[in-house]
């Protein structure tokens, strides 16, 4: 498959002078979107059953469950620093253990499942803080040692084969589907993202969290709580990620260790695609969504096309690879 | 020489520059002026290869040049000394200056201490004090400026492009630079000076080509003009017009004492500095760059921590952990590096007129965005910023209405106390006017402002009283009738104590 990126390119001085800049930031988000939709379009080709509603809810409940696990890599992303959480999947996998061993399908331990598996992705969070703010290691190197030790807690925890399954409720709000094309997963998708889009745009975390990211130095002498803010974005992490693992058994129904980790590079990814910068300041929830959506996407058109897994892996690697190229061909700002 | 003609480039929909030309002859010492936006950082990276022009043409010897890349400016025997500089911190100062024409030995490999040598000898050429081992991140600005040239002459070009080198450079660097540079072009060398400062102009200069809004303006001989025409043509105004505006005689009044600092100390930077500052009053601190100017600000703003000394704000004794704990008492700050410590590069001009005021309102109070906008554009209109609009980025305005986002920023929250590091540094003449009539309004309105700055004119202009430091000490206070360039240059220099502030 070979797409012309350059058509989506605002060109300078091409009739949309003015609205350059302001087309230039949202550009990423609308050119990951134009990929998601021709993804399926192209599924549609090589398959009729591709473009069903039920496949595309599925496709969307996938994309949602990654778009969980994401939510914190963008906050974290956003607030600079060489800001990357890796240990998101472990804390989703560690959520996703709690959650079936608290609940053992009992309805009336929803309630304690959550608040215990938001505290545990707190404390992650909280440790990553210290580690990076206080102990000044680096988040990359942090995370990662971080995502060990949760992943060895969880196989002393169960002692390697989680016992238990979610609650009625939960499996059945984890597989049921308002409308066919519209699973709750979905609809809880987009509470997230209203959700997201307030906390960022809307409040004050939001704002400073940008700030931090664009130049946290400049914020600092603003008066600005740097520790605090960029602090509190890998504690969000931590419990953003512990919930994903909550949503992740729910649409399984089952639960095995580790089952998060398999989520921590396309986390990353969908960060990227959806258009957040990796040097932190910017970038939006909703992007990292279409992101999720690009990435499940293409993962279900490489079954669709019975590519075997190395394949899979390759054109993976090759459709990201082109993504990031097409995204760094932006006029340049007066430096 | 080198003759460039009618160039334009633009970035995105800002035009930086058009029709902007420029000649240099063989042992022409010619300036570069034009205020903040003018587009003079352009066009020197154009020359040096960093940024590949849209439309016009270069010629050398006569010839069509075609620049493409820093390495095709270096082989056509151009080298360009940057504004913000292009060393690697990390590396010495040695490896800095060879870096790229290393000497190398027989099997290829680099020869350190030919590298070494090589260096050395260039740094003696300056008269630059400097160990060639150091890291260039140990180094003060100053020296790091100096190690810039060093690192340009390395290349033995014929023509050399100075981009605001000595912004940073005492009295007496500059003039032993201007010495090496007056030798220099007796042997040829032609030489692009681009500068803020009149005075070094008009010593060093032959020639100057002025540019306004991205295009060339005039091209004179620097015997034919003085202050008032430059000014003229960089700005489009006659410079007594501007000045008249801005005098409004203030008459000194006895009032509180919001700030007193006794015997502050801060490791090797700041020795024993006391001072009292009265609500309403602008107060100057002057001095040779690095002589605990900074330091003390910082410390007062809890951005740096003070070892010893005694600190009382509005009454009550304070020391402030972090800004955020300033701030939240009243007290804003403004450096005059923009870059690292002023503008959030990729935000709104929204976003950054607001900073302060969000860093008040704690994390989760929520926030109207309507209320921005209007908000934004009004200080937009007040400040006369010139963006294309409250949403673009701040990184797409020019150095001087960048800084006027800083300063917005603490408009917005009218602190009680205002300090301000170096605060113009790089700005030019029209915006600087601006952001001193704004501090005076400020001033006026009970803000008290403390200001250090590398620019005298400044401090005599803005400044009711100024205390010099030296070595981190404060040597004199000038006020009233003391207040004059002869008085304040001496105490600069250490030489003539008139009272002393900071030993008693």
């Amino acid at each position: 498959m070979r797409f012309n990126f350059n058509n989506l390119n605002f060109k300078p001085g091409s009739g949309m002078q003015r609205n350059v800049m302001a087309a230039v930031r949202g550009n990423q988000m609308l050119m990951a979107l134009f990929i998601a939709l021709l993804l399926f379009v192209i599924g549609g080709f090589v398959s009729t059953n591709f473009l069903s509603l039920t496949n595309i809810g599925s496709i969307l409940s996938m994309a949602v469950l990654l778009g969980f696990v994401a939510a914190g890599q963008t906050l974290v992303v956003i607030s600079g620093g060489e800001g990357v959480d890796l240990s998101v999947g472990a804390a989703t996998s560690l959520g996703a253990v709690l959650a079936v061993e608290i609940m053992h399908g009992q309805n009336n331990a929803i309630i304690p499942a959550l608040i215990l598996i938001i505290a545990a992705g707190a404390l992650i969070g909280i440790l990553n803080a210290i580690g990076i703010i206080v102990a000044r290691v680096p988040p990359l190197v942090m995370t990662m040692a971080m995502a060990n030790v949760v992943t060895t807690v969880q196989l002393i925890y169960t002692n390697g084969t989680p016992t238990g399954h979610p609650a009625g409720l939960v499996a059945l709000i984890g597989s049921g589907r308002l409308l066919p094309v519209l699973p709750w997963l979905v609809v809880i998708g987009i509470l997230a993202m209203v959700l997201m889009q307030a906390l960022l745009r809307h409040t004050t975390y939001g704002y400073q969290l940008y700030a931090v990211g664009s130049n946290s130095n400049a914020s600092y002498l603003a008066g600005v709580r740097v520790s605090l803010i960029r602090g509190g974005a890998y504690v969000l992490s931590g419990m953003l990620s512990a919930m994903a693992g909550f949503w992740l058994i729910a649409y399984n129904n089952f639960a095995f260790v580790n089952m998060g980790v398999a989520y921590t590079l396309p986390s990353v990814a969908a960060v990227v695609i959806g258009g957040t910068s990796l040097a932190g300041g910017g970038g939006s929830y909703s992007g990292t969504m279409i992101g999720a959506i690009v990435l499940t996407v293409l993962g279900s058109l490489l079954v669709v096309l019975h590519t075997d897994e190395a394949g899979r892996q390759i054109i993976n690697g090759v459709v990201l690879i082109a993504l990031l190229a097409a995204y760094t061909r932006r006029p340049p700002i007066r430096q | 020489m080198l003759q460039m003609l009618d160039i334009g480039k633009r970035f995105g929909a800002v035009t930086a520059l058009k029709n902007a030309s420029l000649s240099l002859m063989p042992g022409e010492i010619r300036a570069l002026l034009g205020a903040n936006g003018s587009g003079k950082s352009t066009l020197v990276k154009i020359l040096g290869g960093m940024v590949k022009l849209d439309s016009g043409n270069i010629l050398l010897d006569g010839k069509p040049l075609l620049i493409q890349s820093p390495r095709d400016s270096r082989q056509n025997a151009i080298a360009v000394a940057y504004q913000d500089l292009s060393l690697v911190p990390q590396l010495s100062v040695a490896d800095n200056i060879m870096l790229g024409r290393e000497p190398r030995g027989r099997a290829g490999l680099v020869e350190s201490a030919r590298v070494r040598q090589g260096a050395l000898e260039l740094l003696n050429r300056l008269q630059v004090e400097v160990d060639p081992d150091a890291l260039v991140s140990e180094l003060d600005t100053a020296t790091q400026s100096l190690v810039e040239v060093a690192k340009a002459l390395a290349w033995e070009p014929r023509m050399l492009v100075l981009d605001e080198v000595t912004a940073s450079l005492h009295h007496d660097q500059v003039q032993r630079l201007f010495a090496l540079l007056r030798g220099m072009r007796q042997s040829g060398l032609a030489i692009l000076f681009v500068s803020h400062r009149f005075d070094e102009v008009f010593s060093l200069c032959d020639t100057a080509t002025v540019l306004r809004g991205g295009e060339t303006m005039s091209a004179v001989s620097i015997s034919q003009v003085d202050y008032s025409d430059l000014i003229h043509a960089m700005t489009g105004k006659w410079p007594e017009k501007i000045r008249a505006a801005q005098l409004e005689s203030k008459l000194p009044k006895k009032r509180d004492i919001v700030l007193s600092l006794s015997n502050l100390h801060v490791q090797n930077k700041v020795k024993r500095v006391s001072l009292k500052v009265h609500s309403g009053e602008i107060v100057g601190l002057g001095g040779l760059q690095g002589q605990g100017q900074a330091e003390t600000l910082r410390a007062i703003f809890g951005a740096v921590s003070f070892s010893e000394g005694d600190m009382v704000f509005g009454g009550a004794p304070v020391k402030f952990r972090s800004p955020g704990d300033a701030v939240r008492q009243g007290i804003g700050f403004i450096s005059g590096d923009r870059e690292r410590e002023g503008v959030l590069p990729v935000r709104s001009v929204t976003e950054n007129l607001f900073l302060a005021k969000m860093a008040l309102k704690g994390f989760f109070s929520t926030i109207n965005s309507h209320w921005l906008f209007t908000g934004a554009k009004e200080t937009i209109r007040q400040l006369k910023i010139v963006a294309e609009g409250p949403d673009s980025p701040a990184n797409s305005l020019s150095g001087g209405n960048q800084q006027k986002l800083v300063v917005g920023r603490w408009l917005m929250v009218k602190p009680r106390l205002l300090l301000l590091d170096d605060p113009t540094k790089g700005v030019d003449i029209n915006a600087r006017r601006e952001i001193h009539q704004l501090l005076r309004q400020m001033a006026e309105h009970g803000t008290t402002i403390i200001i250090s700055s590398s620019d005298n004119e400044e401090l005599l202009d803005i400044a009711d009283r100024i205390l010099v430091f030296y070595e981190g000490k404060v040597v004199a206070e000038l006020c009233n009738d003391q207040k004059t360039e002869a008085q304040l240059v001496s105490a600069m220099l250490g030489v003539n104590r008139t009272s002393g502030g900071g030993d008693d």
